[in-house]
């Protein structure tokens, strides 16, 4: 009988102690520095974006946060080493648009996008633009399509297989069901090279790559891939708009931590970077790598991550895409 | 001319501004100091001091991280001098007549040769910049992968030009590079090639991992086979031993020119870069050198040439990423994304709007190398005095510092094992009398070819008349053609007459 | 002390090596599919070198000639301890930190030069730990853990 009392007396003392260890460590949470994890290599506009985040935190949580670059695999190493890493608040990960696409593109990754992770937020969404080499004399999307269909000009240049702006052309392929041929670069820099020196007559870019020269004239922008247009080019129609109804690709960018981390850890967290992304500063620096600064609630990622897999899932299987 | 004259005037009270001077000098020390550092590269550095340069004016912000950038170039060829061991890739080369003339005794005179070369590449490189970037530009743009294509395969020929001894091992160096270069992900079809189920091995093999490798750790394992050399070590300091001999001083000027006016076109193509620019340098001062068998044990012309080409890439490289708003590499990429943050776009915008900025960037270059040859050529003594460290220390630190080094880029110990085994590979090779160079010239080039091949195939339908239709391929290729009948000819002599004499 | 085929050896073992490497990276290359001339296969490229790189070291396996390499010493003792303390260092580097993996790899690696005494390595590995900190953790602010999870 005593024995009895004394295992229930015990276990309770210790699950009350780590309960109330558990939020101390919340209410003292940051202790010490804090990593935020890229799963690309540095000079990316997505390491970029880390580190101006980075930095908010830095000011808001009072405790230095530091950028660590674990490339490899498409995104897929850094975002399984924190998908395993532990889940203390002291280890967080920066994603792109990697995390809904890669477990469709590669067939099997070792994390799950919605499992393994626990959402902080959105932090910025990134428009693809296609544009033309001014050279060839096309004016408009339709025309464009025109032209492709024919057969004339069916190249179409991106930053890499698997990229959002490469599914942006395979959906292109498929909603307006016309067939295309892929040019893959080796990264963005190189894909614009291209299109400005016309060596593809179109391609898919990110909005603050090819700004410049569109600005310049060296290149025709001819649709949007968001659902609403860009502040920064009004008067470019979305492919929604030009006849390709529902047509959207949308490169997210968005903080998480391992699965597992204290909700109130994450709270801390979600309401520093609020804080700081709010401020004009913060959203004209963002603004400038050309990314659209977006927060949501923990739950509203989480929804919107799911949503995302699915969707790439079905594009990615019907376009028969895969790296392996 | 007037109008050019105003604009330098701008620029020039941009540059020399106290703050703007006191953030260039930072720069470029910071840059020096990692282009020595194994492992850490300008990409990395420039990345971290990316949140610092927000609370920085425009101006200041992009002529530091510019700074880092070609501070950089004239880091790296110190330890490739000093100890075979190339602190930037573009330094690889001058390795090859770098390390014969430090271990003659003369690594003062080598280094103090580098700094000039280095700042006159740069100046070569800033003219060209101030009077020729529109039409640098527009010449990138007449690249296409075509054209890519025939100049990475004059580059290859000319790696098998770079190698001193036996022609057929530095081809099947070259061979093995090009062969490594394909593991991992293939761009053009995103098909996983030779990475045995590995994560790692995705992106391929990581260059620092092969470089540090194969000339680093090779090297301390090498040379614990030979007692210490007592001429290496020791090494006058006076000024006088940082001059060159009469004779090297009159070998000297033509390469330089030769050296920075090609370094300034080939940096001026998004897509090639200062590694290439530095090959290619030294091979063509082998070819046109009266005496070639000099190169590989201590020629001036051989860190001459590749010097200031690697410097004078490095500036115009700047060309196509301000005018055009194409970046050229992975840290030009980052110093756009600088630009933009600080909410300048480049391009025509850049040159007419913020003409201070942009005239100001390109004085601040000036202002920069004119530091960087201030500060370094005293620290020549310093450098040199590492030599007369006691070997074994030496060679104990250079493997800490490799290891740790090649660690904090990607955080995975699998690479310090890579590094492990390309570094008793490459010790056979040295044994074996095989060079590194080539490899790492087949492993750089190889899959940049390979890729603008296929592209080109795929544009052009299949056709390979076009690499022959457009004038700018049908001339890199007819003198690669040239050049490789020139090689084939001389081993044919060399044949015969040791057929006739023995 | 000249031994005469030294270098014969290691020149047949490379080529070897090599004529080896050519043979797999071509198998795998035509498994990867040669393609088309408009869409060359992953394996095309990769394919073409390894025959390359076959014709060339059987040409240099035939051609190895018997040369004269002088050299003193046996490295096989230098080389085994600095792989180890590479190894260790790739091995402890994650979970223990920085300070104690470049003390083992220093530590092994004077060890291996053969020539250093006890005292002396040990110093000498403790003053390039302070250096990697100082370097790398202080002067770079790397996020590096210096001790079982602990950062600068």
């Amino acid at each position: 009988m005593k024995f009895k009392h004394w295992i229930v007396a015990s276990t309770m003392s210790l699950v009350v102690g780590g309960l109330t260890a558990s939020a101390a460590h919340a209410q003292h949470y940051p202790q010490r520095p804090v990593t935020i994890v890229v799963p690309f290599a540095p000079g990316g506009s997505t390491d970029a974006l880390a580190r101006i985040v980075a930095e908010g935190l830095s000011n808001e949580l009072g405790q230095r946060v530091v950028v660590a670059n674990r490339p490899g695999a498409g995104g897929n190493i850094g975002m399984t080493a924190v998908a395993n890493a532990r889940p203390d608040g002291y280890t967080l990960v920066l994603v792109s648009s990697s995390l809904v696409i890669n477990p469709s593109l590669y067939g099997s990754v070792s994390y799950d996008p919605v499992e393994s992770f626990a959402p902080i937020s959105y932090v910025a969404s990134a428009p693809s633009i296609w544009v033309a080499n001014a050279g060839i004399g096309v004016e408009s999307a339709q025309e464009m399509l025109e032209r492709m269909a024919s057969g004339e000009m069916p190249y179409y240049g991106s930053p890499g297989i698997g990229t959002a702006q490469h599914l942006a052309g395979e959906l292109l392929a498929h909603y307006a069901d016309i067939s295309l041929e892929h040019v893959p670069y080796n990264g963005a820099g190189p894909a614009v090279a291209g299109m400005v020196a016309g060596d593809v007559p179109s391609g898919f870019s990110s909005l603050p790559g090819v700004q410049s020269q569109i600005d310049d004239g060296l290149l025709t922008p001819l649709a949007i891939t968001t659902l609403q247009r860009s502040e920064q080019l009004p008067e470019v129609p979305t492919f929604d708009e030009i006849g390709l109804e529902g047509y959207e690709v949308d490169h997210l960018q968005g903080l998480l931590a391992p699965s597992d981390t204290p909700e109130e850890i994450v709270g801390i967290i979600h309401d520093a970077l609020v804080e700081f992304m709010n401020s004009a500063e913060t959203s004209s620096r963002i603004a400038g790598l050309g990314f659209v600064p977006v927060v949501s609630t923990p739950r509203e990622f989480a929804e919107q991550i799911a949503e995302q897999v699915e969707k790439w899932s079905e594009i990615i299987g019907a376009a028969g895409i895969s790296v392996q | 001319m007037d109008n050019l004259l105003a604009s330098l005037a701008l620029g020039a009270g941009t540059a020399l501004a106290l703050s703007n001077v006191l953030y260039c000098f930072l720069g470029v020390m910071a840059g020096t100091f990692i282009g020595v550092l194994p492992g850490i590269g300008p990409l990395a550095a420039i990345s971290m001091l990316l949140p610092i340069t927000f609370y920085l004016e425009p101006a200041a912000a992009i002529i530091m991280l510019a700074g880092v950038y070609y501070g950089a170039e004239y880091g790296g060829s110190i330890t490739s001098i000093l100890l075979n061991l190339p602190g930037t890739t573009s330094s690889a080369v001058t390795c090859l007549d770098g390390y014969p003339l430090s271990q003659q005794g003369r690594a003062s005179m080598a280094l103090f040769m580098t700094a000039m070369a280095s700042f006159l590449g740069s100046t070569v490189g800033i003219l060209a910049m101030i009077l020729f970037s529109p039409l640098l530009a527009r010449f990138a743009l007449d690249f296409g992968p075509w054209e890519y294509f025939s100049v990475m395969l004059l580059g290859l020929i000319c790696a098998a030009v770079i190698a001193s001894g036996s022609a057929i091992k530095g081809l099947m160096m070259v061979a093995l590079g090009l062969l490594l270069g394909t593991v991992g992900t293939d761009v053009n079809s995103g098909t996983l090639r030779y990475t045995f189920g590995m994560y790692e091995l995705f992106d391929g093999i990581d260059l620092i991992v092969l470089a540090m490798g194969l000339f680093g750790i090779a090297e301390v394992f090498f040379v614990l086979r030979h007692p210490a050399d007592p001429k290496a070590g020791v090494a006058r300091v006076s000024l006088r031993e940082m001059l060159p001999h009469r004779s090297e001083m009159r070998r000297s000027p033509a390469p330089v020119l030769r050296g920075s006016i090609l370094g300034s076109l080939v940096g001026a193509l998004p897509g090639t870069g200062q590694t290439v620019a530095a090959y290619l340098s030294y091979a063509l001062e082998k070819l046109v050198s009266r005496r070639p068998e000099k190169f590989g044990s201590g020629a001036i012309e051989g860190i001459m040439a590749p010097e200031s080409a690697n410097n004078a890439a490095a500036q115009t490289a700047f060309i196509p990423t301000l005018v055009l708003g194409i970046p050229g590499s992975a840290t030009m990429a980052l110093i756009l994304g600088a630009l933009m943050i600080h909410g300048i776009s480049p391009g025509s915008a850049l040159m007419n709007e913020n003409s201070e900025l942009f005239w100001g960037l390109i004085m601040s270059f000036w202002v920069g190398n004119v530091l960087l040859l201030v500060l370094n050529v005293p620290l020549i003594r310093i450098w040199v005095a590492m030599l007369g460290i006691r070997r074994e220390i030496l060679h104990v630190a250079i493997v800490c510092f490799i290891c740790v080094g090649v660690y904090t880029v990607n955080h995975s110990p699998l690479d310090i094992l890579f590094v492990l085994a390309f570094g008793i590979v490459g010790y056979a090779f040295k044994l074996a009398g095989f060079q590194p160079a080539p490899l790492l010239v087949g492993f750089i080039l190889g899959p940049m070819m390979e890729e603008q091949l296929r592209r080109a195939m795929l544009l052009s339908g299949g056709d390979l008349g076009r690499f022959i239709e457009r004038p700018i391929s049908a001339t890199v290729l007819a003198i690669a053609l040239a050049l490789t009948l020139l090689l084939m000819g001389r081993q044919l002599v060399a044949l015969r007459s040791r057929k006739t004499n023995g | 002390m000249s031994r005469p085929t030294r270098r014969y050896h290691a020149e047949k073992a490379v080529a070897a090596l090599l004529l080896l490497a050519g043979t797999i990276f071509s198998f795998g290359g035509y498994r990867y599919g040669l393609g088309s001339m408009r869409h060359w296969g992953a394996g095309a490229f990769p394919f073409v070198c390894g025959l390359a790189l076959i014709v060339l070291s059987v040409v240099c396996l035939c051609s190895a000639a018997k040369g004269r390499e002088a050299g003193t010493g046996s490295v096989w003792r230098g080389m085994g301890a600095i792989a180890a303390g590479m190894a260790g260092f790739a091995a402890i580097i994650g979970s223990w930190g920085l300070l104690p993996a470049t003390f083992l790899l220093a530590s092994l690696s004077g060890i291996g030069t053969g020539k250093l005494k006890v005292r002396h390595i040990l110093a000498l590995a403790a003053s390039l730990c302070l250096l990697m900190y100082l370097l790398f953790v202080i002067l770079l602010r790397l996020p590096l853990p210096i001790f079982r999870g602990t950062y600068g």
